[in-house]
């Protein structure tokens, strides 16, 4: 299991200090430019926007899910499905 | 705080690999049914077994299929709505609150803080009614504390700002909140108050103690370093108690009221995102762990002595009496903790967006719902079944036929399905039961063919608030434009600590991307 922060409308200081201040421990990727923002939102992001947006990418690399609002539930029962599943 | 809430996720990142026969916070109660795991009384006569595992003689009942139309028979709902006033309705919204973090009651108002300033609304009409708000200008802020008024000083407003420390509001005229003064510092968070000082956590840990001799103008003394990080504090009658996001819960001892020593954290296995407190009693919103009670009786050792669990990440907690009201982003509950050894929830209500702070007095609740502020009234004279989906949408992989469909009844008393339908003709829905006993759950099997692309499933019951339960099924996304199961388009990324990080080198392990601003 992987999990990865990506932000670009902050800048790197305010990433450091966020990360700081609440504890974050996992990777927090920078996409400085916003290109991969731009590719997401074109290519499976939602028309209307808003932060926070969760994706989960399945052990084969396919795009599983998809949400902007935080549902704790359904992630953890895709992630439950898929490691029962071996 | 929704970056907050997803970092609560991590706790999912370790789940078990072995099929549980339960889902999170329920247990097996020998019967072939699961039973809240924080309910340690564990026993249950009132009803006959239901399970397939049961080896009575009378075949199990099928809930039928049939028109989704729910029973009356659980009567009205315990939660009913009593007005709603959302800061971004209207032709010229001029004053709008955004992301509410917290609030309180006073004299029939309701004060909040967030996103745009503080804020004052008027509840003695039909629906909130905005006075006034401070500042103008905007700015975030995160927690607020009442004071009350005295011959001396007029009622006071202490809100606290990330960027601008503690800022003093003279609230004697609602109408015209005007500033009285400021401390400025970064990072204060949650503030109570206990005696003549008020202490104000900070978010990497730090407690800052505010001498309120003069309350309109108080003094900064004594900061006390710790680790972790707190969103709120409490005052207990003899300690301080903190709700950190990792560590759990901080305890702070007061032996010497104007320098706290930092006591311990108490490891309740998650992180909390609020505290509250009554009499021996310390309540903590813990997130997906729901609502975790621990018992002060020695004050710098709180000991957890009940969990209730309610598949929904708790984010906000507060006491009203025997009511313990809570929120998470989606819903209000009202929960009686007459008992603190055994809380059980006696209604919920779903909220339009999204819900994180609650202030409650007389058996009436005021969420603060992003933008919006809505009141709930509680009728304690009604017992009925509290029914959800567990999750409420369901994800079908490329190619997955069935799926299981878990059903949670979180309310006190028994929930009666008594049909389910679906969007579909071609999809069926097994489930051999008719019951599911208060604070237990029970799954049923849905087989959604192939051919079939977006829809829903129904249960009809006796759950006045619900009665007809809607469980969504997605195999594509209507919101996205590529289907669900399409590969993900790869990227490479460099981290802050200089890491590079490429999407399809993590074959063969499931990614989580959380996109996210840190405003």
């Amino acid at each position: 299991m992987r999990v990865w922060g990506v932000a670009s409308m902050d800048s790197e200081s305010e990433l450091n200090r966020f990360r700081d201040t609440l504890g974050i421990t996992f990777p927090i990727l920078y996409d400085e430019t916003g290109e991969v923002h731009a590719q997401w939102l074109q290519d499976v992001a939602f028309p209307s926007a808003a932060f926070p947006q969760d994706w989960l990418i399945d052990p084969n690399g396919l795009v599983a899910y998809a949400n902007n609002t935080y549902e704790p539930d359904e992630i953890r029962a895709l992630l439950n499905s898929w490691l029962t599943e071996d | 705080m929704q970056l907050a809430a997803s970092l609560m996720l991590f706790s999912l990142a370790c789940s078990s690999s072995e099929h549980p026969p339960c889902i999170d916070g329920f247990v097996p109660d020998g019967k072939g049914r699961c039973r809240h795991a924080g309910d340690r009384a564990g026993t249950d006569t009132s009803s006959p077994p239901i399970s397939s595992t049961d080896s009575g003689n009378a075949p199990e009942p099928v809930l039928p299929q049939g028109d989704c139309v729910g029973s009356t028979a659980g009567g009205t709902a315990a939660l009913q709505e009593l007005g709603r006033t959302d800061t971004n309705e209207g032709p010229t919204p001029p004053t709008l609150l955004i992301e509410m973090l917290d609030s309180a009651l006073d004299d029939d108002r309701f004060w909040a803080v967030g996103q745009g300033g503080l804020f004052s609304f008027d509840l003695s009409g039909p629906s909130p009614e905005l006075d006034d708000h401070y500042p103008n200008t905007g700015g975030r802020y995160h927690r607020l504390l009442l004071l009350d008024g005295s011959e001396d000083h007029p009622p006071l407003v202490y809100a606290t700002n990330r960027t601008q420390g503690l800022v003093v509001i003279d609230r004697s005229d609602p109408s015209a909140l005007s500033r009285v003064h400021q401390i400025s510092k970064q990072n204060f968070g949650g503030l109570t108050k206990r005696g003549d000082f008020v202490y104000i956590i900070e978010h990497d840990g730090d407690l800052t103690v505010m001498d309120i001799g003069d309350p309109v103008s108080p003094v900064e003394g004594a900061t006390i370093y710790a680790d972790g990080h707190p969103w709120n504090v409490v005052a207990g009658a003899d300690a301080l108690y903190t709700a950190d996001n990792t560590h759990g819960v901080g305890v702070f001892s007061l032996d010497d009221p104007a320098a706290p020593i930092f006591e311990r954290h108490v490891d309740i296995e998650t992180g909390a995102q609020d505290v509250a407190v009554a009499g021996d009693h310390l309540y903590a919103a813990a997130g997906s762990a729901g609502l975790i009670v621990l018992a002060i009786n020695e004050p710098n050792h709180p000991e957890e002595i009940a969990r209730l669990e309610l598949g929904t990440p708790i984010i906000d907690v507060t006491l009203d009496g025997n009511i313990a009201w809570l929120v998470d982003q989606e819903s209000v509950w009202a929960v009686d903790v007459t008992d603190p050894y055994h809380p059980f929830v006696l209604g919920k209500a779903d909220t339009p967006r999204f819900a994180m702070t609650v202030a409650a007095a007389d058996h009436q609740a005021w969420v603060g719902d992003w933008t919006a502020v809505g009141g709930y009234a509680l009728d304690t004279s009604i017992s009925s079944p509290v029914l959800s989906a567990a999750p409420d949408t369901l994800y079908l992989a490329p190619g997955q036929e069935d799926v299981s469909v878990v059903l949670r009844n979180d309310g006190a008393v028994d929930a009666a399905l008594s049909a389910w339908n679906a969007s579909d003709s071609e999809a069926t829905f097994t489930m051999d039961a008719m019951t599911i006993p208060g604070a237990s759950s029970a799954a049923g099997m849905l087989h959604w063919p192939t051919s079939l692309s977006n829809g829903a499933v129904c249960i009809a019951s006796d759950d006045p608030a619900s009665p007809a339960l809607e469980i969504q099924v997605l195999r594509e996304h209507d919101e996205i434009s590529i289907p669900l199961g399409t590969a993900a388009p790869d990227f490479v990324l460099t981290d802050i600590d200089g890491d590079t990080h490429r999407l399809s080198e993590q074959l063969g392990h499931p990614v989580l991307l959380v996109y996210f601003a840190t405003w």
